[in-house]
């Protein structure tokens, strides 16, 4: 199938070169290679697909077409551009065009395509490190057209389509009567909005109203993995073995969105900008689940074994999320800029679910045969959470070499979440109102004279307290680049990353830091080469105290990263060929001790003016050194045609 | 058959706009031009000679019509007349470099966002950091849009080294290096300091859930997203040693550090005592709580 959808879109294409061809083909500028890349992977084919995923196959590595100012003498178009890349063997193709008419219409439109795919061993995976038993091997397309009618005229109208469908078979585990079973999972999701509106410039002031519909629509359809009736435990319940003899579900789910938006744009004087806009976005969700399977279980809460259950549920949700702010942008000086603004958003989640549950073929612990029985459970939840942000921000440039910016802004949260009993395991955490305030203060300096620049930035959180543990109350945030070229040959350059964060609240005591330093090092010998370098070491110590849910007892969790990278690059450009390559090595002697090498080589040869060769190799090992049948060694090999008419 | 008609969507859309454009070229009239006598800049810079092509222009060509010589390069760099006749004295030309430069990009692109803003936005014109740093606004490698110096990630790496590296790095990371996505699919790069220019869909959600629809909601028994954190609680999207980007090496190291119940005022519950997180069953709790993201029937996240 791939090789087929890869056939097809080489054959369009040469299509659409030939009719580019046929009528001056070499006045477009034009670019195109295509081709195939070949796979060779050792160790842990899934693995790599989870990491990687770059497949065997025809592959439109990449196409660019650009007519700007090259179509006068066409009416309804005088400027086209399109790029595409990695059309075909994927995992990763897109398209765009940009196409237009000064004065009269701009299209823009994207197409992605992405193959998603996950199989790793120890994920989620009660067994231990063997082969993950939630996988996915799905695809995702993405396409999204925008229409703009009249651009620059007063009244600008404007047509958009989203499209988001993501399609494709996995895995996944489901726990039912005191075991779990893996599921053949078949999911269907189709998510896309329409839009309409208008933009306007009248004078002084501009604007944009838009209204757009998004539906989604999910289906999700279940069934016993083969194999998979005896279900992960291997032990009994009173003598009786846990199995399922078969599983069926189908979950349908399907949400309106109806969101409107709509921004003023003035200038007040000419020194000073205002700006104001409300969102509103309704989403409403409807689903319904149906659920029967066959087996010999267990219920503790019923105390019965049970041969069967016929589960049904129809929820509804209502989330609600506006947005309303202003901001003043006033050109104080020349140099100085102020900027002040306040946005609130709000946002609503109200649902209510209905499940009814039918086990049938019960007996009690004794052996007694006993009536089916039906729960039934109504929960219904609620959130509501109203955030307010302040902020202001001075920038000043003016000041020869350096240019200052520096800001506050304050955020205020105020959350509410209605517990419903249904939710309720342990009681506490799961409800209540909760408030936090954070203040921030900001910079950032750059310098910028001859060979040398140096930019600085820094955050300064402060918050009054969490709202979930992990949450800090102060966390800094600094972060320096400094590069220096002085010399025709060489640029130097290195970087220095530092977070901190900790909240000393009692029975939180979390803390938590970062360092990340890189340097680099470019240089050009002679014009037609250039040889990078860099080296980044990067640490990271977190560390917070947790409870054992087993026995209570208090546990730090403590993870870290403790990782040295060197990387290189090549580049040589002569007259007719060109020559890239680099080389990586990461190695993590942190929480997760591996390493990664990556590595590749292209070679661009022009054989005339309009035709070349490429050849591609790039290498990737991983070596993980917790499970070590994840490691795998992968080679791919592509060669491709240039084209440039 | 989906991700063929897709694909057709695509190529057919493709095939179509290119023909149109080649058919552009067969009846290519002369645009009327506008000779002008004396020197003209393309005399001395090859960017004046490429400029037809050029974005810039189009609005230019629409407004006055064909070609236009040095009226043309005037628009940005003011009259030539005195450093043409000083032999091209730079000091007599409008330069678009440094902050001044910026200035003069800004007479046209001034009009600010809700979550933009060319004056105090993160790459806010400075003489260090202006338009110039990133955009190529005479020519351009025909393989860039919006007049790119070079593509997006490479160009953020200038400076970014480090979020760079990120993504080569860790083994779990968002695929820049195959082209999926690129740095400014998630960050705008004009965009105004809160949250790293991080950009939202249009409803304020997590821009995340623009291509991760299926985690978007809204759900009945929803989780972090949107209540009091968002995806990047749980996932690192520059790159993750661990799988699925998370934080932290194992699922339960990763759920208990909200789940513990050591203090009085969070949100986040305790797990039952049946979980024994030394047995590998309760150390990957997503084994059981498969619908971590939200679901629409299970209030413990069960399906």
């Amino acid at each position: 199938m791939r090789t087929f959808r890869s056939a097809f879109l080489v054959a369009a294409l040469a299509s659409t070169l030939v009719s580019a061809g046929v009528a001056r083909a070499q006045a477009i500028p034009f670019d195109l290679e295509v081709g195939y890349r070949f796979l060779d992977v050792i160790g842990s084919e899934e693995s790599y697909r989870s990491q990687i995923n770059e497949r065997e196959g025809f592959l439109v590595r990449g196409v660019h077409l650009g007519t700007d100012g090259k179509t006068d003498g066409f009416p309804i178009l005088d400027h086209l551009r399109i790029d595409g890349s990695d059309l075909g063997a994927g995992p990763a193709g897109s398209l765009s065009v940009d196409a237009g008419l000064t004065g009269a219409y701009r299209l823009r439109l994207s197409y992605r395509h992405l193959d998603q795919f996950s199989a790793l061993a120890g994920f989620a995976n009660p067994l231990g490190a063997l082969t993950g038993q939630q996988t996915w091997d799905r695809t995702r397309d993405m396409v999204d057209v925008n229409l703009e009618l009249l651009p620059g005229a007063v009244v600008t109208p404007l047509f958009g389509y989203t499209s988001n469908n993501l399609t494709g078979p996995g895995y996944t585990t489901y726990t039912v009567g005191q075991d779990e079973f893996r599921l053949a999972q078949d999911l269907t999701v189709h998510d896309q909005e329409f839009r309409v509106g208008a933009g306007f410039h009248a004078g002084a002031f501009s604007g944009e109203f838009l209204q757009g519909w998004r539906r989604d629509h999910e289906i999700e359809k279940d069934s016993l993995a083969p194999g998979a009736g005896a279900g992960n435990n291997t032990g009994t319940v009173l003598g009786n073995n846990l199995d399922l003899s078969s599983l069926a579900r189908s979950s349908v789910t399907d949400v309106n969105t109806p969101t409107s938006s709509f921004f003023l744009r003035g200038f007040a004087t000419d020194a000073i900008q205002l700006m104001a806009f409300y969102v509103r976005a309704s989403a409403s969700a409807d689903s319904t689940d149906q659920e029967n399977l066959n087996g010999s279980l267990v219920s503790f809460p019923l105390a019965r074994f049970f041969t069967g259950l016929a589960d049904n549920s129809s929820s509804r949700v209502q989330n609600t999320m506006w947005r309303v702010g202003g901001r003043v942008e006033w050109h104080v000086l020349d140099g100085v800029d102020v900027t002040g603004g306040f946005v609130r958003r709000h946002a609503t989640w109200d649902g209510q679910d209905l499940v009814s549950s039918l086990f049938t073929g019960t007996t009690g612990y004794t052996g007694v045969t006993l009536a089916d029985i039906q729960t039934i459970l109504n929960a219904q939840t609620s959130v509501d959470r109203i955030e307010d942000v302040y902020d202001v921000q001075v920038a000043a440039k003016g000041f020869g070499p350096f240019g200052v910016r520096a800001g506050y802004s304050r955020i205020q949260q105020d959350l509410t979440v209605t517990e419903d009993p249904s939710e309720i395991l342990v009681p506490g955490g799961q409800g209540g109102n909760f408030t936090r305030n954070i203040n921030r203060i900001e910079g950032a300096l750059t310098y910028g004279t001859g060979p040398f620049f140096a930019a600085a930035e820094a955050s300064w959180d402060d918050a009054n307290q969490s709202v979930l543990r992990t949450d800090y109350l102060t966390r800094n945030r600094e972060r320096v680049r400094v590069t220096w070229k002085g010399l025709p040959w060489l640029t130097l350059g290195a970087t220095g990353l530092w977070v901190d964060q900790k909240n000393d609240t009692l029975g939180i005591n979390s803390k938590g830091s970062s360092r990340q330093y890189t340097g680099d090092v470019t240089l050009t010998p002679v014009k037609p080469l250039r040889l990078h370098g860099a080296y980044s070491k990067l640490q990271a110590d977190n560390t917070i105290p947790i409870r054992a849910p087993q026995d209570f007892s208090v546990l730090d969790s403590v993870d870290t990263e403790d990782g040295q990278m060197w990387e290189a690059g090549l580049g040589l450009k002569l007259d007719k060929i060109a020559i890239d390559g680099f080389w990586s090595r990461f190695a993590n002697e942190g929480s997760y001790a591996y390493r990664l090498y990556r590595g590749g080589a292209r070679v661009d040869f022009d054989a005339t003016a309009h035709v070349g060769l490429i050849g591609e190799w790039s290498i990737d090992r991983y070596l993980d050194y917790q499970i070590s049948t994840s490691s795998f060694r992968a080679n791919r090999y592509g060669v491709y045609l240039k084209w440039r008419p | 058959m989906k991700h063929l008609s897709h694909g057709a969507y695509a190529a057919a859309a493709l095939a179509v706009l290119t023909a149109g454009a080649a058919v552009a070229q067969a009846p290519a009239k002369p645009a009327p031009a506008k000779v002008e006598a004396g020197p003209a800049c393309a005399d001395c810079h090859d960017e004046a000679k490429f400029f037809a092509g050029n974005p810039h222009m189009r609005g230019y060509r629409a407004a006055h019509g064909g070609a236009a010589g040095n009226a043309v390069c005037a628009t940005c760099h003011g009259d030539g007349t005195k450093h043409m006749e000083a032999e091209g004295d730079k000091t007599l030309i409008v330069s678009l470099r440094g902050r001044s430069g910026a200035a003069v990009c800004a007479t046209c692109h001034k009009q600010s966002a809700e979550r933009s803003s060319f004056k105090t936005g993160v790459h806010a014109p400075s003489e260090a950091v202006n338009c110039l740093s990133c955009h190529a606004i005479h020519k351009s490698d025909p393989k860039q849009a919006s007049l790119l110096v070079s593509e997006p990630t490479k160009l953020c790496a200038t400076c970014h080294q480090d979020a760079a590296s990120s993504f080569r790095t860790f083994p779990y990371a968002h695929r820049l290096k195959e082209g999926a996505l690129s740095c400014v699919s998630c960050h705008d790069p004009h965009g105004r300091s809160a949250k790293h220019a991080v950009r939202e869909t249009r409803a304020g959600e997590p821009g995340c859930v623009s291509c991760h629809a299926e985690v978007r909601g809204p759900f009945i028994f929803t989780h972090v997203n949107g209540v009091a954190g968002d995806c990047t609680s749980c996932h690192v999207p520059h790159g993750s040693s661990y799988p699925h980007q998370l934080q932290r090496a194992t699922i339960a190291a990763q759920c208990l550090e909200c789940h513990s119940t050591l203090s009085t005022g969070t949100l986040g519950s305790q797990p039952p005592s049946f979980h024994n997180i030394s047995l590998p069953r309760y150390q990957n709790c997503t084994t059981c709580h498969v619908a971590v993201h939200g679901s629409q029937r299970s209030p413990q996240l069960l399906k």
